[in-house]
């Protein structure tokens, strides 16, 4: 049998149309893609092509969430965890110089504060290195919380009862008055990989609109639900139950070329 | 083939083009099925099309697969156009639904080539400017090379590596965990 015909070359354009399509939720093919050859290594390291990809894409992928491991007895330790397959490393100065809390992620900057004096607020972009301490604002007290930046055009709540997982929607009804109707029941119990049942308890523990995923924390572990596909993936071993602070953003091969500081990681 | 109408209504819809393949083939089809490619519709549009459309990038045996495909989704186009007043809402919605089923499983059947083909399908999408059967065949592309290392990467697409191996060791090592 003659082997198959070989695929012909294809032209720049054909190529960007390919690439575009590289799905973003794990940076390593990205990467890998850009040393496939020169034309598509020129189009993955190109700030207007990679303009056109983030465009085409529009809600950046869940690439890590925030979260403190330890309690029952253990120390408390804030992590900043991936739950891509394969670990894109971040610049850590901000992490590494003493201990910190995340408050709130949004459009790929992260709001820190720096223990112990936790008024110090610091803005940092985990794939560029980039920080800025901010002013200590004047509207602070003892307790508070702080954001970003909110704009949210979904309200929802999720919460787990017995093995289920209910979300509940704000909805006007025909009379045009507000209230909350539950739109969906998962069972958790068929969802969760089988080596990590039974579980006994399970909190939700964060939510990240833009790729529609919950966090979910229980006793075998933490584990991430993608509610469109359904996809189950466990991120964590099991740990106290703070909400945690999920870190969407696309990480594409430019942050890794010269034009950004080179990425450092330390586990 | 199920055939045209013969009502004055129909004229527009039925007017034919022809394309010529690269081997010099002729292709009749309707101007609804042509005008899926911009670049065929800008041809329509300018009056350049008289005596056929010479496609010399596009062989026969691409452009019959082509054609195919512009059928069915000028179909679809034609259908949404078509069906109106004589459904309800609820049943209109029903026979869309129905309609987008089918339309997905012909997509799905009509990816089931081999990479060159695939690769054949891109060129002649992106030079005729077919917007959905672009976006189709990249996605298949795209998708396939997910979790995969660049060399498999060349290998399953005959791509020809032009980096040095300097450059592409730089490469490895300033982003060696994309490579573990």
């Amino acid at each position: 049998m003659a082997p198959p015909r070989p695929p012909p070359e294809l032209v720049d354009d054909a190529i960007a149309e390919i690439l575009l399509r590289l799905p973003p939720d794990e940076p390593r093919d990205l990467f890998r893609a850009s040393v496939v050859c020169k034309p598509w290594r020129r189009l993955l390291t190109d700030a207007a092509f990679l303009h056109r990809y983030r465009r085409f894409h529009r809600a950046p992928p869940l690439l890590r969430f925030f979260f403190h491991s330890g309690g029952r007895g253990k120390p408390i330790v804030p992590r900043f965890i991936p739950t891509t397959a394969v670990a894109s490393p971040f610049p850590r100065p901000v992490l590494d110089c003493q201990p910190w809390s995340a408050f709130d992620c949004r459009h790929g900057r992260v709001l820190l504060f720096k223990m112990p004096e936790i008024r110090n607020l610091t803005v940092w972009d985990p794939i560029t290195g980039d920080q800025e301490e901010l002013q200590h604002p004047k509207i602070l007290c003892k307790y508070f919380s702080a954001a970003v930046l909110c704009a949210d055009d979904l309200l929802g709540i999720a919460r787990v009862k017995g093995s289920s997982l209910y979300l509940w929607s704000r909805k006007v009804n025909a009379q045009g008055v507000e209230g909350w109707v539950q739109c969906r029941a998962i069972d958790l119990r068929t969802l969760l990989p089988a080596d990590d049942n039974p579980f006994v308890v399970a909190f939700v523990i964060g939510f990240a609109e833009s790729t529609r995923s919950i966090f979910i924390s229980t006793d075998v572990g933490i584990f991430v639900i993608e509610l469109n596909s359904g996809r189950v993936r466990k991120v964590s071993e099991p740990g106290i139950y703070y909400p945690v602070v999920p870190f969407m953003s696309f990480y594409t091969p430019d942050c890794a070329c010269g034009k950004l500081p080179l990425p450092s990681e330390k586990n | 083939m199920a055939s045209a109408g013969s009502g004055d209504e129909k004229a527009a819809a039925a007017a034919m083009i022809t394309l010529i393949s690269s081997d010099n083939e002729k292709f009749e089809v309707t101007e609804a099925t042509a005008t899926l490619s911009q670049t065929i519709r800008h041809m329509i549009e300018d009056g350049c099309t008289d005596g056929g459309v010479p496609l010399p990038n596009v062989t026969s045996k691409i452009l019959a697969r082509v054609i195919e495909y512009c059928k069915k989704h000028a179909t679809a186009a034609a259908g949404e156009e078509g069906s109106s007043s004589s459904f309800s809402d609820a049943a209109f919605l029903e026979v869309d639904r129905a309609f987008l089923e089918e339309l997905e499983e012909f997509d799905d059947a009509f990816l089931e080539v081999d990479r060159a083909t695939l690769f054949d399908l891109i060129l002649a999408a992106n030079y005729l400017d077919i917007k959905g059967l672009l976006n189709l065949t990249c996605q298949k592309v795209a998708d396939s090379v997910k979790g995969k290392t660049p060399e498999q990467i060349r290998e399953m697409y005959n791509i020809v590596n032009d980096l040095t191996p300097e450059e592409e060791a730089e490469i490895r090592r300033e982003t060696q965990w994309a490579f573990e």
